[in-house]
């Protein structure tokens, strides 16, 4: 792969020669930076070098890559079949994105907009570089999870309010959702192995998390003085010895007000098995929430099909404009991950009013008033 | 006299009778709770620890204990409950029954009890019967060492033979002709076959593999199958004849988003127009994003989408219909279990209704390895199977058409054609046939 620094050199010294009498290009433009991270994988970037190639047949075609991994492809001449295969292309594989983050300029017309972006690509240089992060591998894994083993992680437990908002718009703390700062986590044990590369070692992994979530929390002083809280579990770990110590451990106080929340996939994938834990939790008290489909997938998991309270989905990516949900749906639904007032108030319009995330917070007065209420009341479905 | 028993005596199985002679000698009367885990089928090592968890947290509210037989089963004793009921079909109001038949009666056989229910000293002479059938204490299993799946993760990796874990198979249309039935392949399946890894797993002492790193493994050796047979290294990959012939390859989500694997998908797609790549919908919806850069990819090359991983189970959770993916879909792969047959009540009226919103006409019933499941999946308007039973029909064709016959046995044929592996595939000597899959034929049901 070609070092963007003198990719950038190469640019920019094109867009220099567009100056001269009759020399022009046109160019496409795709600003990686701009779309979702979890779309800006190494394997999403080849999908969009694919779906370049038929203008790299083109007269001059040559593919520039930026710092800040802006893909840059200029051609001379017209190439008017070529150009429309290659949008149709992107329009596909963006059709889910807000905004698209792709264009066509024309040069000389358009270099001054394109230098700019050429500066603006250059990271600030008080930045250090960031490391090349590997995928993970299982024997990566193996190592992490040895790692894990002595590692204390009693510094990463957090809780992520989930608030009730009513129609004033004011939130008031209806529940913590209990986790581990899978992040800060991962950095301390690999830091420079990108966790989520591969889907699936990644959930491997935080079952090893869950495990050492449920072994941390179980400690008598954890779980004193608590109010209600849920937790994200694989049905793996339900199963195991950690979860059946943790329930063990559980106050009595807390009994009815622990919500383990399954995952929608783990339902799909072994439903004999969901079946099991669903009744095992429903016989120990547990309420019982299933995450995270996509807001346009609700309609297909219907609480009482699945026998849970609560769904919890994300409120990324955002869903189409003319979505409905059904009231009964929208009153069991927790919308997670909500980061703008946007979100909120798109929720808000359709009835929902339990909300997690940064843009979803308590008021602070509201959650003075339930911290002194923990040990009593909270939201219940 | 029986081998079991010239085993030493199980403590347990003493702990009780001690308990018998103390209710019978007026020591406090007990009530006594077996639970018999080993008649059931398909029990892991973590259902008998829930069960233990929960008959633990009744034995403390009722001053009992739990004890654990050396066959496996489990039993309480514990202070004596009048309402405890004397039949397993009665809840009572402790309610530990009532949860024990919620858990464990799916696992149940049909004629079986699930738990034995006593009280001391009244059901004494019941009780020591019990206790006389049960025999000594098994030699304890010699567990080795657990091999860690990481690490034959990534020996498998290594030296996994590529061919011999994958097969192919016929999708064939059924359909009712008068008293015959007329059959039609209109497809061949090639894809990895997961018990063979996990049997290859099983080799290595990985007996239950995490399923997250079966999934890894997967998506790995998809890819360098694919590669394979993107260097044209794979022999009997071709469809069934045209004008029917598709060609299906059922594929993890991760392959099939991969950027080498689509250019392989194209060429395939150039020699086989009807290309359809077959994806789980538990994988789609675990993996949104990844499902995501496979939908796009597959569009692109104007290769068709199939959802496979449907099951009775599953329809009763939930309305995978309105799923985007499962719309979309060219096919849809509903599998046959015996799942079915036990749905009842609202489940039953539920999974049937789900099977007409996915519109028959465009499901496959997978599995179909019995002639009740083609009956049960011709009842329902469904036309395409895939199967052993398919895989039967097909391979009794062949050997009436074969000049090579003599010789093979119905199993052998069945087994040459399903495997993509070169050896296995030099004991047919008849190819041509082997991989057109059959001659057309209709036969009596």
């Amino acid at each position: 792969m070609a070092d963007p620094t003198e990719d950038m050199a190469a640019l920019l010294a094109l867009l220099e020669g567009c100056n001269n009498p009759g020399v022009t290009r046109d160019a496409l433009l795709i600003r990686v930076a701009e779309m979702p991270p979890d779309l800006r994988r190494p394997r999403h970037i080849r999908l969009i070098e694919a779906a370049l190639d038929p203008l790299r047949t083109c007269d001059r075609a040559v593919q520039f890559r930026l710092p800040d991994q802006t893909l840059v492809m200029t051609w001379r001449g017209p190439a008017l079949a070529e150009t429309r295969s290659v949008m149709a292309g992107l329009d596909e594989l963006f059709a889910d994105l807000p905004q698209a983050p792709h264009e066509i300029l024309a040069l000389p017309r358009d270099s001054a907009r394109l230098a700019r972006i050429i500066a603006a690509s250059v990271p600030v240089a008080s930045e250090p570089a960031t490391p090349a992060r590997q995928s993970l591998t299982p024997g990566l894994l193996a190592q992490m999870e040895a790692a894990l083993a002595h590692a204390d992680v009693a510094t990463l437990l957090r809780c992520r309010p989930v608030c009730a908002f009513d129609g004033a718009g004011i939130g008031r703390l209806a529940w913590d959702r209990q986790g581990l700062n899978v992040t800060q986590l991962a950095a301390m044990l690999a830091p420079e192995t990108d966790i989520r590369a591969d889907p699936w070692l990644f959930r491997r992994l935080t079952r090893s998390f869950d495990r050492r979530l449920l072994a941390a929390i179980a400690q008598p002083f954890e779980l004193r003085n608590r109010g209600p809280f849920a937790l994200d579990l694989s049905l793996h770990s339900v199963l195991a010895p950690e979860f059946l110590r943790f329930d063990a451990a559980l106050p009595s106080a807390l009994r009815g007000r622990v919500t383990v929340i399954l995952l929608a996939d783990d339902m799909l994938a072994d439903p004999t098995n969901f079946v099991f834990v669903r009744d095992f939790l429903r016989a120990r008290t547990y309420r019982i929430g299933l995450g995270e489909p996509r807001l346009a997938w609700l309609a297909a998991f219907p609480c009482a099909w699945a026998g849970v309270d609560s769904l919890y989905a994300s409120a990324e990516p955002a869903p189409a404009a003319g979505l409905s949900l059904d009231p009964e749906l929208t009153a069991r639904l927790v919308l997670c991950g909500v980061t703008s007032p946007d979100q909120l108030a798109w929720g808000q319009a359709r009835g929902i009013s339990l909300f997690e995330g940064p843009a979803a917070r308590p008021d602070p007065a509201a959650r003075r008033l339930n911290l002194r209420r923990a040990a009593g009341r909270e939201m219940r479905f | 006299m029986p081998l079991s028993s010239t085993l030493p005596p199980d403590p347990t199985v003493d702990a009780l009778r001690e308990a018998e002679r103390r209710a019978a000698r007026g020591g406090a009367p007990r009530s006594v709770l077996l639970l018999h885990l080993t008649r059931l089928a398909g029990i892991e090592p973590y259902h008998a620890r829930v069960a233990r968890a929960v008959m633990a947290d009744a034995a403390q509210r009722l001053e009992g204990e739990v004890l654990r037989l050396a066959g496996g089963d489990l039993v309480l004793v514990c202070q004596h409950v009048p309402d405890f009921a004397r039949g397993p079909d009665d809840a009572g109001p402790d309610g530990l029954p009532c949860v024990l038949r919620r858990l464990f009666s799916r696992f149940l056989p049909a004629d079986g009890h699930l738990f034995t229910l006593l009280h001391l000293p009244e059901d004494a002479a019941a009780f020591l019967a019990l206790l006389n059938a049960m025999p000594g204490r098994a030699p304890a299993a010699q567990a080795g060492p657990g091999q860690d799946p990481l690490a034959v993760a990534g020996v498998l990796l290594e030296h996994a033979d590529i061919e011999g874990l994958l097969r192919r198979h016929l999708v064939l249309r059924l359909a009712a002709t008068g008293s015959a039935l007329a059959v039609r392949p209109v497809a061949r399946m090639i894809g990895l076959h997961l018990p063979a890894l996990h049997e290859r797993m099983a080799a290595f002492g990985v007996h239950q593999p995490d399923p997250m790193v079966v999934r890894h493994l997967a998506g790995r050796l998809d890819l360098r199958w694919l590669a394979l047979a993107g260097a044209g290294r794979l022999a009997g990959l071709a469809p069934p004849p045209p004008p029917q012939g598709a060609l299906h390859l059922r594929l993890s989500l991760q392959a099939a988003a991969d950027a080498a694997a689509g250019a392989v998908l194209t060429r395939l797609r150039e020699a086989v127009p009807d290309l359809l790549v077959e994806l789980t919908v538990a994988e789609m919806v675990g993996a949104p994003d990844l499902a995501d850069a496979a939908r796009a990819m597959l569009t692109r090359h104007g290769i068709g989408l199939s959802v496979g991983g449907i099951s009775a189970e599953m329809l009763t959770l939930c309305d995978p219909g309105a799923l985007p993916m499962l719309t979309e879909a060219a096919l849809l792969r509903l599998d046959w279990s015996a799942g079915w047959a036990r749905l009842a009540g609202a489940a039953r009226a539920r999974a049937e209704a789900a099977i007409g919103a996915l519109r028959p006409a465009r499901l496959v019933l997978t599995r179909a390895d019995t002639e009740l499941a083609l009956a049960w999946g011709l009842k329902h308007g469904i036309g395409l199977f895939e199967g052993r039973q398919v895989g039967a029909l097909t391979a009794a064709a062949r050997l009436r058409a074969c000049a090579h016959a003599a010789g093979c046995s119905l199993d052998q044929c069945m087994g040459r054609a399903a495997t993509l592996s070169a050896g296995e595939r030099a004991m047919c000597r008849n190819h041509a046939l082997l991989d057109r899959g059959m001659p057309s034929l209709a036969v009596t049901p």
